[in-house]
C-alpha cells in the first residue's frame, strides 16, 4: 500500500483526506465562533430587556393590580425579532415561577395578551419536524389555560413522541382537571418514570380536590411508570383500595410494581391487610420484599404484629438490614409495642442491644 | 521481505481505517445524543425533581484520605446540593491526619451505636459519627480501618447508606448545585432500569472556587493542566456522548457517577484489588445484568457537573496514567470471556471489543508503527514526500477532532465567560499530538510492562494544595 | 421580591448566599429572616441553626421561601426552628400578611 509511491489513487485520496480534515476544522472553528456569537446576542438583549419588564410587571402586576388589558403597547421592545421573543418568554417564566395566587394568575394574563397564545397555536397547527417547538407551545397553553380545537388534542394524544404525548397529558389535566381525567389516563402508555413523576405534579400543581377513584387504572399489564402515577396519586389523595393493590401484587410480573403495592399499602394504612402482608411475608424468598412488607407493617399496623416482627428481630438468621427495620417497625408501633418492647431488652444479646440503639437513637433519621 | 512489509501495511492499514471509522461514527452519534439531550432540557420542567415529593433517595459517598485543608468546606458544599431527599456519607478512610477531627468539631459530631450488615466486602469500620446539629442531619461520617484503595472506603460507604441509588465523587470535586436533579433525571427518563449515569468532568485547578462552591469556571493556565482539560472534554463529549448513544458506555468515571444501588450490590462491590475500580465495577455491573437476562442503559450527560483537582507535576499525571492502563489491562484480562460472547449483547460485541482492540491496543499499536515506519523509510520503501502527507493528515485529523469536541462543548455550554479561554483551549490542541501524547503513550506502555512484570502499585498520596482560593489573575 | 417588601415599607438587607446571610445575622439587629433552603456555601436549615443558637438574633422569627414542595423538607424546617414555611410560588399579598403576622406593619 504505502511502499509503493507511483500509485495514483492512494496519495489523491491521503489530499483529499487531508484537505477535508482541514475544511472540517475550519469549520469547526466558524461554529464555535457562531455559538459565541449567540450566546452573546442572547445575553444582550436579556440585559436589555429584563429591566424594562421587570419595571413593567411592578407598575402593572404588583402595585397598579391590573387584570387584563394590560398597556402592552407602551413597552418599548422590539416585537418583531423572534430572539426577542424568546427572551421575554424567558424572563416571563421565571417571573410566573416565583410569583403565584392571583398576581400570578394575572401575570399568566398578561403571558397571554402579550400575543404568545397565537403563536403557540399556529405551532401546533403547523407541527415542525422538532417536536420542541410543540412542546413548549403546549406547556405555555397550559400556562396560559387556553383551549384548543380538540381535533388538535386528539392528533397529540397519538402522536408517536412521548414527550408529546407527555405535554398533552400534562396540558388536558392542568387545563380541563378532573373532566379530562378519564380521557387521559385511558390513553396513558409509554412514559418514563420521571415523565409519571411530572404528570404526579402537574395534577397536584391544580389542587384538585375530589373523589375521583384513581385505582381503576392500575393494571397488570401496564408498565411500572404508569401503575406507579396512579399508587402515589392513590397516596396523595388518600384512597384506600386493598382489593386492587392486592390483585396487583398477586398478579403482577414485574418487581417493582409489586413492592410500590406494597409499600402503598403501608402508606394507605390498610390495616385490614396486616395478616395478609404476614402471611406474604412468609411466602416470599427475595429480602427486598421482605423488607418492604416490614415496613408497610409498621406504617399501618394496629399491634396484632408484634409478635411476628419481634420473633424477626430475634431470630439469627434474619440480615441485619432485616433485623433493623423489624425493629424499626416495632418502634413505630409503640404504644401497643411497650410491653414487647421492655421485655426483649432483658433478653437480648449485646449485639442486637446495640442494633437496636442504632435504630431507635433520636439522629439515626434512615436507616 | 516485500511480503512481510505488505502484511504490515494491510495490518496497520486496516487498523487506521477501522479507527478513522469509529471515530467518524463518534462523531455523528455524540451530535445526535447531545442534541437529543439539549432538546428535553430546553423543554423539560427543571424544577419537577426538586419540587417533588416522591423524588427516589440519593446517598451521596465521598471518601477521604487525609484530606485535612480541604474537608471541611468540601463537604459543606456536598450539603447545600440542590435535592429535597439526599444524605451525605464521608467514609474517612483511616486517615493519618486531622480529616476526622476537623470534621468533629466543625460539624458537632458524636459517635453512635451502630449496626453494620457487610454487603459489600470492606475493611472493618469503626465508628459512625452523626451531628448532634439538625440541620446537618443528612452527614454521616464512617470512620474505618485503611482499607488501601478508594474501592474498599467507598465499599463501606455503600454498606452504611439508606437510599437506593448512590452518588459516587471525590472530596475533593467541586459538584455544581443541580448534579443531583440532572443526573436523577437521566436515571428516570428512560424505559429499560438505568444502572449507572456519569457526567462530564473537568479542572477546577485555574478555576475560582470559593468554600467549595464554583464560582467561576476557567481554563486552567498551567499546559499540563489545560491539556488534561482538552482531553476530558474529548473523551467525554466526544468518545462517551457517541457510545451513549448506542447505549454501549464502557465506563463510568469515578469522579462522579450515579450508581442503582442493587446491581452495584448485586455485582459485588467495588474491587479494592483493581487499580481500574469504576471501569471494572460498569464491567461486572453489566455483565451481572446480562447474566440474569435483564434490559439495562448506562448513560452520560453532556453538562459538565463537577470539577476536579487533577494532577499539576508530571511525575503525578504520568502515576495516574500508569494506574489507568494497569487497571485495563486488569480488566480485560480478568473478563476475556466476554470478548466477542453474543451473550453479553452489546457489552459483549461492541463495548468489551471496543476497549480491547482500541483503547487497549492503539498505544502498544501506535509505538510499533512508527517503529516500522521509520524503519521502512531508513530503507527507502516508502516515499519521503507520501510519508509526510500520510503525516499531515493524521495531525490535521487528530487537531479536527479536539476542535469537534470543543465545538461540541460550546454547544452544551458555554463554561468559559472569557474568551480567550477558547482562543487558547483551541490553539492548545495543535501542541497536544506532540507534547502531550507521546506522554500518555509512554504512560500507557509503562502501565502495561509493569503490570506484565507484576510490579506491585504505589498508590501515592496525591498532595493537595487547597482549592480555597488558586485563582491565579483576573 | 425585595420589591413587595419594600413596597409595604419594609428595611431590607439582601444576602446573596448563606454565607452572606449568616454574617449578616451575625452583626445587624433584624425583625425577620426570610430564606430559601437551596443556597450556595450554606443551606438554609443551617442559616436558622446557627441564628437560633447564636446571640444577637436568637428570637427572631423565620420564614422560610422554598421550591421544595414535599412535606419532609418542611418538617425538616420546623425542625431546626423556623416559624412559617410558604411554598414556591408565592403569592405577593400571601407573603405580606404572614409578614405582618410576624412583625406588625412597617412604620
Amino acid at each position: 500500500m504505502l511502499n509503493n509511491g507511483m500509485d495514483p489513487i492512494l496519495p489523491s485520496l491521503v489530499y483529499l483526506s487531508l484537505f477535508l480534515s482541514a475544511f472540517f476544522w475550519l469549520m469547526c472553528l466558524l461554529g464555535i465562533a457562531f455559538f459565541y456569537y449567540q450566546d452573546y446576542r442572547y445575553k444582550r438583549y436579556y440585559a436589555k430587556i429584563y429591566p424594562v419588564l421587570r419595571d413593567f410587571v411592578y407598575e402593572n402586576v404588583l402595585i397598579g393590580n391590573v387584570t387584563h388589558h394590560f398597556p402592552i403597547d407602551k413597552l418599548d421592545i422590539e416585537w418583531h425579532k423572534p430572539i426577542v421573543r424568546k427572551v421575554v418568554r424567558r424572563v416571563l417564566h421565571e417571573f410566573i415561577f416565583n410569583i403565584g395566587g392571583e398576581k400570578g394568575k394575572n401575570m399568566c394574563n398578561l403571558f397571554n395578551e402579550m400575543g404568545f397564545d397565537r403563536e403557540a397555536q399556529y405551532e401546533l397547527r403547523h407541527p415542525a419536524k422538532h417536536s420542541t417547538a410543540t412542546i413548549r407551545s403546549l406547556s405555555d397553553l397550559t400556562l396560559m389555560q387556553v383551549h384548543i380545537k380538540d381535533t388538535i388534542v386528539e392528533d397529540l394524544l397519538i402522536d408517536p413522541k412521548t414527550d408529546v404525548r407527555v405535554a398533552t397529558y400534562k396540558y388536558l389535566l392542568q387545563v380541563y382537571g378532573e373532566a379530562a381525567f378519564d380521557r387521559v389516563f385511558k390513553m396513558i402508555h409509554g412514559i418514563s418514570e420521571l415523565d409519571s413523576i411530572d404528570i404526579y405534579q402537574s395534577i397536584i400543581a391544580t389542587d384538585y380536590v375530589g373523589e375521583y377513584a384513581f385505582h381503576q387504572w392500575l393494571g397488570t399489564h401496564k408498565t411500572f411508570a404508569v401503575n406507579k402515577l396512579f399508587m402515589n396519586l392513590m397516596v396523595h389523595f388518600q384512597q384506600l383500595n386493598e382489593e386492587t393493590l392486592w390483585w396487583l401484587i398477586d398478579t403482577s410480573t414485574d418487581e417493582r410494581t409489586q413492592l410500590k403495592a406494597i409499600n402503598t399499602l403501608g402508606k394507605l394504612l390498610a390495616y385490614r391487610s396486616e395478616a395478609r402482608l404476614r402471611t406474604l411475608y412468609d411466602e416470599c424468598e427475595k429480602e427486598k420484599f421482605k423488607i418492604e412488607i416490614l415496613k408497610a407493617i409498621g406504617r399501618l399496623g394496629q399491634g396484632h404484629s408484634l409478635h411476628f416482627l419481634a420473633d424477626i428481630f430475634e431470630q439469627d438468621q434474619s440480615s441485619i438490614l432485616l433485623k433493623k427495620n423489624a425493629f424499626r417497625s416495632l418502634l413505630s408501633q409503640r404504644p401497643y409495642s411497650h410491653p414487647i418492647l421492655k421485655d426483649m431488652e432483658k433478653r437480648l444479646s449485646p449485639e442486637d442491644l446495640k442494633l437496636t440503639r442504632y435504630v431507635s437513637h433520636p439522629i439515626t433519621h434512615y436507616i | 521481505m516485500k511480503q512481510f512489509v505488505l502484511s504490515i501495511d494491510i495490518f496497520f492499514g486496516i487498523y487506521c481505517m477501522l479507527l478513522f471509522l469509529v471515530y467518524l461514527m463518534l462523531f455523528r452519534m455524540s451530535l445526535l445524543s447531545i442534541r437529543q439531550n439539549l432538546q428535553k432540557k430546553a423543554y423539560r420542567r427543571p424544577q419537577t425533581l426538586v419540587e417533588s415529593e416522591i423524588s427516589p433517595g440519593i446517598s451521596i459517598i465521598a471518601p477521604a484520605y487525609n484530606e485535612s485543608i480541604t474537608i471541611v468546606n468540601n463537604v459543606r458544599s456536598l450539603m447545600t446540593l440542590f435535592y429535597p431527599r439526599y444524605e451525605v456519607v464521608i467514609v474517612n478512610d483511616g486517615s493519618k491526619d486531622d480529616t476526622l477531627q476537623k470534621l468533629i468539631d466543625e460539624f458537632d459530631l458524636i459517635p453512635i451505636d451502630f449496626a453494620v450488615d457487610y454487603l459489600v466486602p470492606c475493611k472493618e469500620i469503626k465508628s459512625i459519627y452523626k451531628s448532634k446539629d439538625i440541620s446537618h442531619k443528612r452527614l454521616t461520617v464512617v470512620d474505618k480501618v485503611n482499607g488501601g484503595s478508594k474501592a474498599d472506603a467507598v465499599n463501606a460507604g455503600i454498606n452504611v447508606s439508606a437510599f437506593p441509588y448512590i452518588l459516587n465523587t471525590d472530596v475533593d470535586c467541586v459538584l455544581a448545585n443541580d448534579t443531583l436533579t440532572r443526573l436523577m433525571e437521566a436515571v428516570l427518563d428512560a424505559q429499560n432500569r438505568v444502572i449507572a449515569v456519569g457526567a462530564t468532568l473537568r479542572m477546577s485547578n485555574s478555576s475560582y472556587i470559593d468554600s467549595g462552591t464554583l464560582v467561576e469556571a476557567a481554563l486552567p493556565e498551567p499546559l499540563l493542566a489545560r491539556f488534561q482539560e482538552m482531553e476530558y472534554i474529548r473523551s467525554y463529549l466526544l468518545g462517551k456522548m457517541g457510545w451513549n448513544y448506542l447505549n454501549c458506555i464502557p465506563n463510568v468515571s469515578g469522579g462522579l457517577g450515579l450508581f442503582d444501588k442493587e446491581i452495584l450490590i448485586a455485582s459485588g462491590g467495588y474491587d479494592p484489588k483493581s487499580l481500574g475500580e469504576d471501569m471494572e465495577m460498569i464491567t461486572r455491573m453489566c455483565i451481572t445484568m446480562c447474566d440474569n437476562n435483564q434490559k439495562y442503559e448506562v448513560k452520560y450527560i453532556p453538562q459538565t457537573l463537577c470539577w476536579t483537582e487533577g494532577p499539576d507535576s508530571l511525575r503525578m499525571l504520568i502515576r495516574q496514567r500508569v494506574r489507568w492502563a494497569r487497571g485495563l489491562m486488569q480488566i480485560i484480562r480478568t473478563h476475556r470471556k466476554v470478548f466477542f460472547n453474543p451473550e453479553y449483547k452489546r457489552f459483549g460485541m461492541i463495548v468489551f471489543p471496543y476497549n480491547t482492540i482500541f483503547e487497549f491496543l492503539a498505544p502498544i499499536v501506535e509505538v510499533l508503527g512508527i517503529f516500522i515506519y521509520i524503519y521502512l523509510i531508513s530503507i527507502g520503501h516508502i516515499n519521503t514526500k507520501m510519508a509526510l502527507l500520510l503525516l499531515g493528515f493524521v495531525y490535521v485529523f487528530s487537531v479536527f477532532l479536539t476542535s469537534f469536541s470543543i465545538l461540541l462543548d460550546n454547544y452544551v455550554f458555554k463554561y468559559y465567560n472569557r474568551r480567550r479561554d477558547i482562543v487558547r483551549l483551541c490553539i492548545t490542541a495543535f501542541l497536544e499530538p506532540f507534547l502531550y501524547h507521546p506522554l500518555i503513550v509512554y504512560s500507557s506502555l509503562k502501565g502495561y510492562v509493569q503490570e506484565l512484570f507484576g510490579k506491585k502499585h504505589a498508590w501515592g498520596e496525591m498532595e493537595r494544595k487547597g482549592i480555597t482560593n488558586n485563582r491565579k489573575n483576573g | 421580591m425585595q420589591f413587595i417588601l419594600a413596597k409595604e415599607g419594609y428595611n431590607l438587607l439582601l444576602a446573596k448566599s448563606g454565607k452572606e446571610g449568616l454574617s449578616l445575622a451575625e452583626k445587624e439587629r433584624i425583625d425577620l429572616v426570610i430564606t430559601d433552603l437551596a443556597l450556595p456555601y450554606a443551606n438554609g436549615y443551617e442559616i436558622i441553626d446557627s441564628i437560633r443558637k447564636g446571640s444577637l438574633n436568637k428570637d427572631v422569627p423565620i420564614i422560610i421561601i422554598s421550591g421544595y414542595r414535599d412535606d419532609n423538607s418542611l418538617a425538616e424546617g420546623f425542625e431546626v426552628g423556623a416559624n412559617d414555611y410558604v411554598r414556591k410560588p408565592i403569592s405577593p399579598s400571601e407573603l405580606i400578611f404572614r409578614v405582618r403576622l410576624r412583625i406588625g406593619h412597617a412604620e
